[in-house]
């Protein structure tokens, strides 16, 4: 169920009716409780890279990562968190970031874990709720092009840690109301400012958006890495810390040729967790946990996942190992809920000192929510940013559209902006996977879901608005994806 | 009563813009006002209004009444002191025929849901509005004050040409007047928008729980059933003398009806919930082309759903109106459009050509965020049956309402329902009594009754007959024992100690 979907304005108390409005305080008890569950909500992980981790290894400049955020008035800065501990060979790399194909960022690139920033984004000519398209390059200018040796790269390796807009503070949404201390009666001034106090704290939880995770999906003959020994890149992204204390990827395998293997998560380069070995032909499915308490609340944490392919095939044409990461995801391992007591009964008798004494929980439970998202910097007031489908044009998105699917794990908002071109469709429930060519097993998957409803038919790059409710069967708390096209930007808005 | 009662009668009704005193007046017939028009004595939704027939000479208005306000005043002087005069009807003529021997006239007159019913009321989309509000001296009533907080039963009596009865001196030549009890029941999308405002506003009350009447005064009320005990200012009735007590003859009949009692009630819910920003209105221009620099206003544009065209609290708006125009080559012409009205499911706009020259309206198209259902369910509350030997549950399903949009105040309806109309009740019919000024429907007495065993029993007027040419009054009460009060829940605004005890709410 949404945190806030019910609410769309603050209930109202009139002064001579009895305190149990209708709406009022019986929404505002239940509110509470999901306002603080909200604020407490585990986010999706910033995608970074997956298999293959820059696009175009032989170019320069090299396409390094494409994504997009949802501009509201207020942010002023974008960020980007760089890690490398290789620059390369020959080369002085540089980081470009491109919004709306102007340039904002322009630096050059140094080892380590490295802040990116721009800010006066309020004169980067974006109106409110505008999606911004969001490029980024890593490039030398000196180096030739484009006769940059593609067999032999001089490029190092370089990952996107992190990437977020903000500060979502400074979106206008009012002054807090603050919350009131109820002492001789139920004042219907404090009442108001008792729903008020609620109210805004839903529009505020409102304003970060949640970008679909760009998950992969395993798909026949996955060319990027060998079935020789290594340890070849799946996926990485991360992102700061915050009030998160693990992050979480859940991963399901379908062996291939090489006869022992593993799938493992680091952090920081660091190994934290791993499946057990497998061998050839085996599948199955697990849950990596990286505990990250031992980490500052400020630290940037590089995460990553790699197939380790312990001993390679035997003889005969090797056959990739099929890995799908399903989710990464940051949590609280104990999300600090706060002890809200249960709804009173209409009809139950109790003494003003008990109701008075629930009324000023209720503010106190409020202020606390409040203060959590004051304090959780990196979760309230940062935006991350969506990462768009690997593809560079219509037919290549259209070749690996089987391969990486937008996907929204839970349902908890209530609509979705959704930007891109060429045959963008949202599918929920059930699903099924079929191949292109029937009888070819290494032919890509053609996706269908029982729900389905195509979001931009044309080749036009669109923005659109859907309100989840209007789409029948799809709950709160489901998963759907949006699948196909050229996806620029997904993110789900909370109300 | 004797020969110390001397009873007058007198009417006005409205005619040229001002009351008039009703010429020819002979008699005034008797005059029947309850409170509960429904099964039970405390029923929700609206009364039966009455109705008056005035007789008159062939001095009569032979022009001028058609439909117009009209109201009887009467007075008692006892024992050589004079009464004071006391409206004891309102509402409009209907209809004039003569009298038996066609030696002048009789006029039949109905209640003001006679004017209400043909009222178009339509308001614009309320979120978290209460349904009604109380009207006192100082509250706002005018819906079209830009400070306006009303309740949309307030809105519906001022736009139907009702006037608080609380600020009469602020309204003294108002057709009709009306008093509305606040209630705590505030949808989160409420809108009225019917082509009868009487039937509108009995949905309105049913939602809320409560009646609507017309009092012996003439005043169209609307009581908030957690008030019906909150005993004011009662008056006693007894069939044995006391000092300042109204005297009955002692006949009277008390009636249990079970046939429509329940204890159980199930209420439906649907929610709603604002819809993409979309759009609520396509259809080619009603009208003929615009001559040159013709502005036209034009007829409403009428949604399918309620829309939501403001921001409630801010005011802003969120909708656009796209006209499509072009002048005689086929080119798009930007033709100007203003909003002249909003209400929930309509828009009326004016149109502004700007060309010294013909231009063709092709379609308007209206974008905006429509309300609609977004999820449903049912609340059940089951009551204490009636008494120990009962073996069953008697269930009722309550009407659906628009205004029932959540699991908490289907909950609260089914409660209300069981409460007050379902719980069975006794009713004391038949009290003949003299005429008393100030007894009106709806008012609070003190019954006792040597025959029954009864003494200082609580109740309500909920009917009131004037018999006798106006020498006598027949009354029936209801008792209020045991029905949730106002007083006993917590009060918005009420201060309280510590110590004491209140329920949260039904």
């Amino acid at each position: 169920m949404s945190a806030l979907a019910q609410y769309h304005n603050a209930a109202r108390f009139v002064a001579g009716t009895d305190l149990h409005t209708t709406n009022g305080l019986a929404t505002l008890w239940d509110g509470i409780r999901q306002l603080d569950m909200a604020s407490l909500a585990p986010r999706d992980a910033f995608c970074g890279h997956a298999d293959h981790r820059h696009e175009f290894v032989g170019q320069n400049p090299l396409r390094f990562w494409r994504g997009g955020y949802r501009y509201r008035v207020g942010y002023t800065t974008l960020a980007v968190y760089i890690h490398t501990t290789s620059l390369g060979t020959d080369v002085t790399p540089r980081l470009r970031v491109t919004v709306n194909g102007v340039v904002r960022i322009d630096a050059t690139i140094a080892t380590g874990t490295q802040l990116y920033s721009a800010t006066g984004m309020a004169s980067w000519g974006l109106s409110d709720g505008q999606v911004a398209e969001v490029a980024m390059e890593i490039y030398d200018g000196g180096a030739p092009s484009p006769s940059f040796d593609e067999s032999s790269s001089r490029w190092g390796t370089y990952y996107l840690v992190d990437a977020f807009v903000g500060p979502v503070s400074g979106v206008d949404i009012g002054e807090w109301p603050g919350v009131p201390e109820f002492t001789t009666g139920p004042d219907p001034a404090k009442a108001q400012q008792l729903a008020n106090a609620a109210n805004w704290l839903a529009n505020r939880l409102a304003l970060v958006p949640q970008p679909l995770f760009q998950r992969v999906v395993s798909s026949a003959e996955l060319p990027y890495w060998s079935v020789d020994p290594g340890d070849p890149h799946m996926w990485s992204g991360g992102g700061v810390r915050g009030p998160f204390d693990r992050l979480v990827a859940k991963v399901v395998w379908l062996a291939g040729s090489a006869v022992s293997q593993r799938i493992r998560l680091l952090v920081n380069g660091s190994e934290v967790d791993t499946t057990a070995t497998f061998g050839a032909g085996s599948w199955g499915q697990d849950v990596l946990v990286a505990d990250l308490s031992d980490h500052s609340a400020t630290a940037v944490l590089r995460a990553e996942l790699q197939l380790v392919i312990i001993t390679g095939a035997d003889a005969g044409p090797g056959r990739p190992t099929r890995v799908s990461t399903e989710y990464v995801e940051l949590q609280r391992s104990s999300p600090p809920f706060q002890t809200i007591t249960n709804r009173p009964e209409p009809d139950a008798l109790t003494t003003w000192a008990t109701r008075k004494g629930h009324l000023n929980a209720m503010s106190s439970w409020l202020q606390v929510i409040k203060n959590r998202i004051d304090n959780d910097v990196d979760r309230w007031d940062r935006v991350r940013l969506f990462r768009s489908s690997y593809a560079y044009d219509l037919g290549e998105a259209d070749y690996l559209k089987g391969r990486y699917h937008a996907v929204r794990r839970a349902r908890t908002g209530r609509r979705l902006i959704v930007r891109g071109a060429g045959g963008v469709i949202l599918g929920w429930g059930a699903w099924s996977a079929r191949l292109t060519e029937k009888d070819d097993p290494n032919s890509e998957y053609e996706w269908s879901w029982a729900g389905q409803e195509t979001l931009i038919s044309g080749d036009q790059v669109e923005t659109k608005e859907i309100w989840l409710d209007t789409l029948p069967g799809l709950e709160y708390g489901m998963q759907y994806t949006v699948y196909g096209g050229d996806v620029r930007y997904a993110g789900e808005e909370p109300r | 009563m004797g020969t110390n009662h001397t009873i007058s009668y007198r009417a006005f009704y409205k005619t040229g813009g001002s009351f008039t005193a009703f010429p020819g007046l002979l008699r005034v017939t008797p005059i029947r006002t309850e409170s509960s028009g429904g099964a039970g004595p405390f029923q929700f939704g609206g009364a039966t209004l009455p109705s008056m027939t005035l007789e008159t000479t062939l001095a009569g208005p032979s022009s001028g009444w058609y439909r117009a306000p009209v109201y009887a005043e009467i007075k008692v002087d006892i024992d050589g002191v004079t009464g004071t005069w006391e409206r004891v009807f309102s509402g409009v003529l209907l209809r004039r025929r003569p009298n038996s021997d066609a030696t002048g006239y009789v006029f039949e007159a109905g209640g003001w849901d006679q004017r209400i019913a043909r009222v178009k009321v339509q308001t614009p989309l309320r979120v978290y509005r209460h349904l009604a509000t109380e009207t006192t001296l100082t509250s706002v009533e005018d819906p079209d004050d830009p400070g306006y907080a009303g309740g949309l039963l307030n809105e519906v009596f001022w736009r139907a040409g009702g006037r608080p009865y609380a600020q009469i001196s602020a309204h003294p030549n108002a057709d009709w007047y009306y008093a509305c009890d606040g209630t705590s029941v505030a949808p989160e999308f409420s809108y009225v928008d019917g082509e009868n405002a009487w039937s509108e506003a009995l949905a309105l009350a049913e939602a809320a729980g409560g009646q609507i009447y017309m009092d012996s005064f003439g005043i169209v009320r609307y009581t908030n059933p957690l008030k019906l005990a909150e005993e004011v200012a009662p008056v006693t009735i007894r069939d044995t003398y006391a000092s300042g007590a109204i005297l009955y003859d002692g006949r009277v009949q008390e009636e249990i009806d079970l046939t429509t009692a329940f204890n159980v009630a199930v209420c439906r819910f649907q929610q709603r919930g604002e819809q993409p920003y979309q759009e609520v209105y396509n259809a080619p221009f009603p009208c003929p082309q615009l001559g040159p620099l013709e502005e036209r206003e034009l007829p409403p544009l009428v949604t399918q759903w309620p829309v939501a065209w403001r921001e409630e609290t801010t005011g802003t708006a969120r909708y656009e109106v796209i006209v499509t125009a072009t002048d005689y080559t086929g080119a798009p012409v930007s033709v100007g459009v203003s909003v002249v009205s909003e209400t929930a499911q309509t828009l009326v706009i004016e149109l502004t050509n700007p060309l010294n020259a013909p231009v063709s309206i092709n379609r308007i198209v209206i974008k905006g965020h429509p309300v609609s259902v977004v999820h449903e369910g049912e609340a059940r509350y089951v009551g204490p049956r009636f008494d120990a030997n009962d073996d069953e549950d008697v269930e009722r399903r309550l009407a659906d309402s628009f205004y029932t949009q959540s699991q908490p105040a289907a909950e609260r309806r089914a409660r209300m329902a069981v409460m007050f109309e379902g719980t069975p009740r006794p009713v004391y019919r038949g009290l003949r009594c003299p005429y008393t000024p100030g007894v009106t429907v709806g008012g609070y007495a003190r019954f006792y009754s040597s025959r029954l065993g009864i003494s200082n029993l609580p109740c309500v007027i909920i009917a009131k007959e004037v018999t006798d040419d106006g020498a006598m009054m027949v009354l029936d009460l209801a008792s209020t024992v045991g029905l949730r009060k106002l007083s006993e829940l917590w009060i918005t605004g009420e201060t309280y100690a510590d110590g004491i005890q209140r329920r949260l709410g039904l």
